[in-house]
């Protein structure tokens, strides 16, 4: 655990503003519903005492108060999820917009995974963050402190009994804590390991089949899942003690403060009607702690995910705002080095024109056409369209004016169409004379999901189909020909010198083009 | 019987163990409860001192039999659950072995993957479901006889305010169904756009591409966070009326007793009915949560159930395990997959030293003549035979000692590199686990820790190219006669799929290979086209 709740908390608030109306609402509702619980219990005991001392027809009063009081405090515990939903909602919204942005400007992550787990559980727990864990430390704070402040004032004795009590509890948490914490991170590691076997066993079992070994990795899940019981035992033995703690601090403070009322009200000390307010609310005072205890656990896998989110939003870069060219731009090449050990190059691409990029493999083709696509930063030397340099450009504006062809291109969507139209409005008429235009024989329905179902020079296509769709201004093509056979070939070279954009083409093979850049080590 | 209940009649005694505690958790909290508030009252009588003595005590003893049963109700419990947990999950793995590959259906993967995750509900469906619902309708049992003692009719009056949380709290469930529902499509529909954002960013910033991906975002949110707010505006609104219940059910139980004060009820027990009511609403008011997720804790179960009835792809062959060398051939192979014939008609000779490529379309059923020839699949027409010997009479475990199969998708261990490589060959040395890392082309795997790193987790994922080569080292050291590799030089590069072929083809006695490389032809002595189920060439 990196952080404390009230530290992520105070850091979400730098993050999103809206947080500050989550926590106002959350406080609201919970000091409702606490002072709810005092009119109840205070009707509660005159009833009571007025039944002792046989004046039946007078507890219509009471009970009236406690039923305004249950409507008061069940609309106060009705309203704090939906309030504290709609509250959240909008910080997920702006946090999960973020992250998408800023996945896309950092390009491609080492684990996929990782990443999407982040940008989807990840930012979902930052909600159940604020919408659990949030108002139930406000409630930790704020109920017992309201409900101790009304004791005192009706019997500050029975005040001290429960302040003492709920004080002792955070130094039993502690000393709870200090000694069970080297062991548990330890244990921690050991459960994960073990309760990844089972995951392993069943996942890899064709593995384990083809060399016959999977009888005695099923013999052995029984061992580790006695072993995994032991040991997760105990370290919720150790986690289960401070609930214990808990339970043991209400239930004793309970315990005194009616040994005591006791006593005094044998002694005519204190009156009936305050004594049964006082032994009412005394087990009130806890029941928020427990809860936020019990919450302990889900907030703190809240806690780490949100740590993780808003570090990747910290990484968040500056745009710059001078406005994307809308027509096919000038490129120019400055001293550009795009990887370390390969030989600057400086070049001119006049607007509209077609340029190829050669070099021996593993010189950075490639890369030189992400930096000049702005999906990559050069090592240095610069880039400037129309003279200005890229880093100054508007960032997503430029983005949105490029036509990018990856050496691998990602088809995304379930069928062809999807692939190709992005969500954009296009007619089908012009997606199909796009495709026929590449020599693309595939129906618009040609469903996409079931992996590889169309050859790499077809999905090459597509990609490519995707690209011209949006008619940019600069097109950026890394090998756009490759896996295509001679006809398919002819059909793509026609529509890239078809169009009028800066071009911007990355090839093993020699092309007619307007100019060459050659990469050297 | 089913996974989870023969699990829970083998842990018979640790879940009594666990209802015993809640049972005491119960009896101290109704008992905490009545005996203060009688000891109040009757105190204010102002009787001698030592006449108090007894309830004194009481209320010591079940304050701490409080706070001792939670400890032993959560340890029990957890006990129990996670003994039960651990028994569910070898009878799903047992359940799940003859499955794989073939018996899964088309994406065996996410079966797999649903089947882990739903094992997990397990624990959930115990600690956080069963158990509270026991210890409520438990403890509401016993404080109904104790107000009923005291006033037969408060303990009517109880009765109909806990039943009427109950109910509520599952009439909640039932009501937020439908928008758990929809926020779970969306919810699937936002994790597949991040996925499609993820694998392509360079693609999604190009060309509008992100201002599209946002705008999908926003939809699929709104019609997240519409679902989200039904479903939250029906849990706010149970647990306002269980709070309700609290406060009507304490008014309830102080009429009654008005009524009976009428008829000389003794004024020292007056306010225990009242006191009673509250403490059973507070052991059943947690319920509400713990039934919305009933619902889904319950589909993960029918869901576990349902692997049992899934037919095994093989039947298994009794009979020793033998040591057969020899050509495998399959004719005239029909091969049922998914309700289809997969393979309609597909003969193939390997005879030692071949090398074969099979190439075709996907969905030609390259893959299912690759299970048919590791008998992963019996064939429903034609056959396989193993130097002249017939499948159908070869134990699985014989096939296997002659023909490897290595899948399309080779699994990471969550252990180390070494691990991960003598899953297939316990005994092999450190200098052959190099050998083959290096003939496959993984060196840079062993930066930092050599053999040590780790591999698998959550953040330590290897790339596609990476694991097929990963699959292709066990292959090696497996030391099959005969091997059969699926996709083996998928996601790699010229240069590194044909280090990859050559690795294979210099080893193996015998390897099919499957791809749809052009390239990769050219090891081969022969080359088989598959198309729609059927070996054209």
């Amino acid at each position: 655990m990196s952080e404390s709740p009230a530290a992520l908390l105070a850091r979400l608030r730098r993050a999103s503003p809206l947080v500050t109306r989550s926590l106002v609402a959350a406080s609201v509702l919970g000091v409702l519903a606490t002072i709810a619980i005092i009119v109840q219990a205070v009707a509660i005991a005159g009833a009571v005492s007025t039944l002792v001392a046989h004046r039946a027809n007078a507890v219509t009063g009471p009970i009236l108060w406690l039923l305004g009081a249950t409507l008061v405090r069940a609309v106060a515990v009705g309203a704090s999820e939906p309030v504290g939903a709609s509250l959240a909602a909008p910080v997920r919204r702006d946090l999960r917009r973020r992250a998408l942005r800023q996945l896309v400007h950092q390009g491609r992550s080492t684990n996929l995974d990782a990443t999407v787990q982040l940008l989807t559980r990840g930012v979902d727990e930052v909600e159940a963050f604020l919408v659990a864990s949030v108002p139930s430390l406000v409630l930790a704070a704020l109920a017992p402190l309201t409900l101790l402040v009304y004791l005192t004032a009706r019997d500050w004795l029975s005040g001290v009994i429960v302040a003492v009590s709920a004080l002792l509890l955070p130094i039993f948490m502690w000393l709870l804590g200090l000694a069970a914490k080297d062991a548990m991170e330890q244990r921690w590691r050991d459960q994960q390991r073990l309760a990844a076997y089972f995951g392993d066993v069943v996942r890899g079992m064709i593995v384990l089949k083809s060399v016959n070994r999977s009888g005695a990795a099923l013999a052995g899940l029984d061992a580790i899942g006695a072993s995994l019981t032991a040991s997760t035992m105990a370290t919720l033995r150790v986690a289960f003690l401070s609930s214990f703690a808990l339970e043991l601090l209400s239930s004793l403070a309970t315990a005194l403060v009616a040994l005591v009322l006791g006593l005094r009200l044998v002694h005519g000390a204190v009156s009936l009607d305050v004594a049964l307010v006082v032994l009412l609310l005394t087990p009130e005072v806890f029941v928020p702690l427990r809860r936020a205890a019990s919450q302990y656990h889900a907030s703190s896998t809240g806690v780490a995910a949100a740590a993780e989110v808003l570090a990747l939003l910290e990484g968040e870069r500056d745009s710059g705002t001078r406005p994307a060219p809308a027509r096919a731009p000038r490129i120019e090449l400055v001293d550009l080095v795009v990887a370390a050990g390969v030989e600057p190059v400086s070049a001119v691409i006049e607007p509209g024109s077609l340029v190829t990029v050669r070099g021996p493999s593993g010189v950075g083709k490639s890369t030189l056409a992400a930096v000049i696509a702005g999906l990559a930063d050069p090592v240095s030397g610069a880039v400037l369209v129309n003279g200005v340099d890229l880093a100054d450009l508007d960032r997503d504006a430029w983005h949105d004016r490029i036509g990018w062809l990856a050496q691998e291109p990602v088809l995304r969507g379930a069928t062809v169409r999807d692939a190709v139209v992005q969500g954009r409005t296009v007619e089908d008429r012009v997606v199909r004379e796009l495709l026929d235009s590449l020599d693309l024989d595939i129906e618009l329905e040609h469903p996409l999901t079931e992996g590889a179902t169309l050859s790499a020079g077809e999905r090459r296509r597509v990609a490519l189909a995707a690209c011209l769709v949006a008619l940019p201004v600069v097109l950026v093509l890394d090998e756009p020909t490759s896996h295509l056979d001679a006809a398919s070939e002819v059909a793509v070279r026609a529509a890239i010198d078809a169009s009028t954009a800066t071009r911007v083409i990355v090839t093993h093979r020699r092309l007619v083009g307007d100019g060459e850049i050659v990469l050297e080590r | 019987m089913t996974a989870l209940g023969e699990a829970l009649a083998a842990e018979r005694p640790a879940i009594g163990r666990a209802l015993w505690a809640g049972a005491l958790v119960s009896v101290s909290t109704v008992g905490l409860a009545s005996t203060s508030a009688w000891l109040i009252v009757r105190a204010s009588e102002r009787p001698a001192i030592l006449s108090l003595t007894v309830p004194m005590g009481l209320v010591q003893l079940f304050a701490l039999a409080k706070a001792a049963g939670r400890y032993l109700e959560r340890t029990a419990t957890h006990r129990a659950a996670l003994s039960v947990m651990g028994r569910v999950r070898a009878s799903v793995a047992r359940r799940l072995e003859p499955l794989v590959p073939a018996g899964l259906g088309p994406d065996s993967a996410s079966v797999v993957d649903l089947a882990v995750r739903d094992v997990d509900r397990v624990q959930d469906l115990l600690t956080a479901v069963a158990a509270p619902l026991a210890a409520g309708v438990a403890g509401s049992l016993v404080a109904a006889m104790v107000s009923g003692v005291v006033v037969p009719g408060a303990a009517l009056a109880l009765a109909v305010a806990v039943a009427a949380s109950l109910a509520f709290a599952l009439l909640g469930a039932r009501w937020a169904a439908p928008s758990e529902t929809s926020f779970d499509e969306a919810r699937a529909a936002l994790v597949a756009l991040v996925a499609e954002v993820a694998r392509d960013p360079e693609g999604v910033a190009t060309g509008e591409g992100l201002a599209l991906a946002t705008g999908r975002l926003d939809a699929l949110e709104t019609e997240r966070d519409r679902a989200r707010a039904r479903a939250s505006r029906v849990r706010g609104l149970v647990a306002g009326l269980v709070s309700a219940c609290s406060g009507l059910g304490a008014a309830m139980a102080l009429v009654v007793t008005a009524t009976a004060r009428h008829g000389h009820l003794a004024a020292a027990i007056v306010a225990v009915p009242v006191v009673t009511t509250l403490a059973a609403i507070e052991l059943v008011g947690g319920l509400g949560p713990a039934m919305t997720g009933w619902r889904s804790d319950r589909a993960a179960m029918q869901r576990l159930e349902a692997l049992g009835e899934r037919v095994a792809p093989v039947a298994e062959v009794d009979g020793p395990r033998r040591d057969l060398r020899g050509a495998v051939r399959a004719t005239h192979l029909r091969v049922a997959q998914n309700g289809r014939d997969a393979l309609t008609d597909a003969s193939l000779e390997l005879a030692p030293g071949e090398v074969v490529v099979i190439r075709g379309p996907s969905g030609a059923g390259k893959t299912t003549l690759a299970w048919a020839l590791a008998k992963l699949v019996d064939p429903t027409g034609g056959r396989v035979s193993l130097a002249e010997n017939d499948y159908a009479e070869l134990s699985s475990a014989t096939v296997r000692r002659a023909v490897g199969y290595v899948d399309d998708a080779p699994y990471v261990f969550a252990t180390t590199l070494a691990g991960n490589l003598r899953v297939v060959a316990p005994d092999a040395t450190d200098d052959e686990l190099l050998e083959a890392i290096e003939a496959v082309g993984l060196s840079a795997l062993l930066e930092p820790a050599g053999l040590a790193r780790e591999l698998g987790g959550a953040s330590l994922g290897l790339s596609g190219g990476e694991r097929t080569r990963l699959g292709v080292a066990r292959a090696l050291l497996a030391k099959w006669p005969i091997v059969v590799l699926d996709e083996p030089t998928e996601g790699l590069d010229a240069v590194a799929a044909s280090r990859v072929l050559t690795a294979i083809t210099s080893r193996a006695d015998g390897a099919v290979i499957i791809s749809h490389r052009e390239g990769d032809g050219v090891v081969a002595t022969r080359v088989v086209e598959l198309v729609a189920g059927r070996v054209v060439r």
